[in-house]
């Protein structure tokens, strides 16, 4: 007989005092979600005390509140009560995400998990100032400028893309695994509470189910070859017979670093749906070219006034990481 | 097989073997479909074609080959600092869409246990439940606060009088500087007594008890060390003779988590005198124990808490001690053989150091063993000494 071997307990932190929150929170939930900080964008102090947080010449207080508090709160509740009792009550929603992209069942969780990381992401990539996409960092700017020929081209690229999808959603801008080559940054385009990441491709709905995935050209037929794929597999077939998804260790497929919030909720209020002349921000905004301001949509005057309150440094910081993070150096 | 034919197709062939067999080749490796099937007859009935070709596709295969492990190796090269970066990308946005606040951790309970539980915090940790009505030992009938589903519901005001109790046993046990043993040999309590025991000072067991270890100390353990300390708890030297030879020592208080599977342990204390304290549950004999502890002992959250409490009860008595060590009040005495030792260490040295001077005396030396009062006295006080004090002045 072997005689028992000493088993050494784990060290652990066991040191560290108890956070005081948890004495005051009730102990309905065992985890919940809740609103996440935003601080580079900062409160301002209204009236009545009233804080609230807004982007002079881009989105107004109602527009930021609505689009900001009150939609991220909404998606936050729902997310909660589909996961209560669950092990991603504990989760952060990009874990979730990740892990629900695959089953039909969870496709609820999906969208508000994915729908919650999208929305703090896009108003993580804003500026409360004027930015100028010429004086972005350097490093950046050469590899945009080697993937698209030009910033100017980048831009009317997203603008076009997020004018030309029909129905809310958001436009990427991907880092690949060569940033420094041709090709190294691509447009990609998310419909709904789409992802871009690679872990998630099963949703990454960058396709119109309506009208590009058809029979008239071979991508189309493709597109709906995969999309039955997709939806079969979640289904419960065999899982063996699906390939692996070939990804080397450490190997970076796609990255997102920047999107645009395509969602009614974020520019309708400024921009309305077009087609009128009393737009707004009028005097801010430069137009198409050879395009009078009346004849773009309202979707498509928010997406250029975006282009002009990005936050370039924190899309460098993306792009490019390992670095200092940009509060600290702009500190 | 026609030999009139033989000679002729074959010179044929070999006259019409196009020179540029390689680009033929090439032909052949490549992806595309060829259309037509000319080339391929053509040559295949060709030796030496089938050889140039067969050469090229060694080379080609090899360059691929060789390209390969080239970009391979580069890949395998690149990933360390890929994934670095791929780590830093990741951490600036795998939080982004919420703040999780996690509102429970079930480790909390054994990193910072509470010093009392409520009847809310014993209820929430299951302490109440027992065993089906079916396996109850009666004599656990007045911890009983009745039955549901078929189980014994142990009385909530019960159990934390009883573990209020013994909390107070353990912080003086520990404030007299008593050795405390903690058991708890039941799967998934190691983390509970190796903890506990941090906080109390105390000695744990997570595995089997060694039948014997206090009835038959001398033998079993017979290598362990052993040290010596004061009222501060800093260790003192000049015992290494004493530690040799000394008997290996029992703990003062034994708090055992699971009873049920520790009989012996608990018997051998009973006959030592050694005073205990175990987590009683319906189906447990109360009698194994000095100080009941009536409770779940099966649920890891009950014993958790339970143990907690104790755990923190022995801290508050070793912090107690030694402050009031740094006063000078200490409540403890020595151990009879430690002091045994150092009252025979004394006199031995007493006495050979009285050797010592009655040897040197005789070999002629002065006795130098004492200063005498005319040795502090000036010459003055020494003769007012002798002949009255008018003949010097007096100091006082």
């Amino acid at each position: 007989m072997l005689r028992p071997r000493l088993r050494i307990p784990r060290a652990s932190p066991f040191a560290i005092p108890a956070r005081p929150s948890m004495a005051r929170l009730p102990l309905a939930y065992r985890s919940y979600q809740t609103m996440p900080p935003l601080e580079n964008i900062p409160e301002q102090e209204g009236e009545n005390g009233y804080k609230y947080r807004s982007i002079d010449g881009f989105l107004s207080p109602m527009a930021f509140t609505t689009a900001w508090d009150y939609y991220q709160t909404h998606i936050l509740t729902n997310l909660n009560r589909l996961c209560a009792g669950t092990d991603h009550e504990t989760k952060k929603p990009f874990e979730i995400l990740l892990e629900t992209a695959r089953d039909p069942s969870q496709a609820a969780k999906f969208n508000y998990a994915s729908m919650a990381h999208n929305n703090h992401f896009f108003f993580l990539g804003l500026s409360p100032n004027r930015t100028e996409a010429e004086k972005m960092p350097t490093q950046l700017k050469e590899a945009l400028i080697r993937s698209f020929g030009s910033l100017g081209a980048l831009q009317e690229l997203m603008v076009n893309t997020a004018t030309s999808m029909f129905g809310p959603g958001f436009v990427w801008l991907v880092r690949t695994g060569r940033p420094q080559q041709p090709g190294g940054f691509r447009v990609l385009a998310t419909y709904l509470s789409g992802s871009p990441y690679p872990g998630a491709h099963w949703r990454k709905q960058n396709l119109n189910a309506s009208t590009d995935i058809g029979e008239f050209t071979e991508q189309g037929r493709q597109a709906g070859r995969q999309y039955l794929d997709y939806s079969t597999m979640g289904a419960g077939k065999n899982a063996a017979s699906y390939k692996r998804d070939a990804f080397a260790p450490g190997g970076v497929e796609t990255e997102p670093v920047l999107c645009l919030n395509t969602w009614e909720h974020a520019w309708l209020f400024e921009y309305g749906f077009g087609g009128s002349s009393t737009s707004v921000l009028k005097a801010s905004i430069p137009s198409a070219e050879g395009e009078p301001e009346n004849q773009m949509s309202g979707k498509e005057v928010y997406a250029r006034a975006w282009w002009n309150y990005v936050d370039w440094n924190q899309v460098e910081s993306l792009a490019f990481p390992g670095k200092s993070s940009p509060r600290a150096r702009a500190q | 097989m026609i030999i009139r034919n033989f000679g002729l197709r074959h010179g044929r062939q070999a006259l019409s073997a196009p020179p540029s067999a390689p680009s033929s080749c090439l032909r052949l490796l490549s992806t595309q479909k060829t259309t037509t099937t000319t080339t391929t007859t053509a040559v295949a009935g060709n030796q030496e074609a089938m050889e140039q070709l067969a050469a090229l596709s060694a080379t080609h295969a090899a360059r691929e080959a060789r390209l390969a492990a080239k970009r391979q190796q580069h890949e395998i090269a690149e990933m360390p600092s890929k994934f670095k970066k791929f780590i830093a990308y990741q951490k600036q946005t795998e939080k982004l869409g919420s703040e999780v606040e996690r509102r429970y951790l079930p480790d909390e309970i054994i990193r910072n246990p509470p010093h009392d539980a409520s009847l809310e915090e014993l209820m929430a940790a299951q302490c109440h439940m027992g065993h089906h009505t079916s396996s109850w030992n009666p004599a656990n009938s007045r911890y009983i606060y009745g039955e549901r589903s078929d189980i014994h519901i142990i009385s909530l005001e019960v159990i934390a009088a009883h573990l209020r109790r013994a909390a107070r046993v353990v912080e003086e046990v520990a404030y007299h500087g008593g050795l405390i043993l903690l058991v708890g040999n039941r799967k998934g309590q190691m983390p509970i007594v190796t903890r506990m025991a941090e906080l109390a000072g105390a000695c744990h067991l997570f595995q089997k008890w060694t039948p014997g270890c206090i009835t038959n100390k001398d033998v079993l353990l017979a290598g362990g060390q052993l040290k010596i300390v004061n009222e501060r708890d800093e260790e003192l030297g000049g015992f290494e003779e004493h530690l040799r030879d000394c008997r290996p020592v029992t703990p003062d208080l034994v708090v055992c988590l699971n009873p049920l599977e520790n009989y012996t342990l608990l018997r051998e204390c009973a006959l030592a005198t050694v005073p205990t304290v175990g987590i009683v549950d319906t189906d447990a004999d109360p009698s194994w124990v000095t100080y009941q502890i009536p409770g779940n002992d099966d649920s890891l959250r009950s014993v958790a808490l339970i143990a907690g409490v104790l755990g923190r009860a022995g801290e508050r008595g070793q912090q107690r001690r030694l402050e009031d060590a740094k006063q000078g009040i200490v409540k403890w005495q020595t151990p009879r053989d430690v002091r045994g030792y150092i009252d025979k260490a004394n006199s031995l040295a007493a006495e050979e150091a009285k050797a010592e001077r009655e040897k040197r005396l005789a070999e002629g030396a002065v006795d130098e063993s004492g200063l005498k009062p005319a040795d502090l006295m000036t010459e003055d006080e020494f003769l007012a000494e002798m002949f009255g004090h008018g003949a010097a002045p007096s100091k006082y």
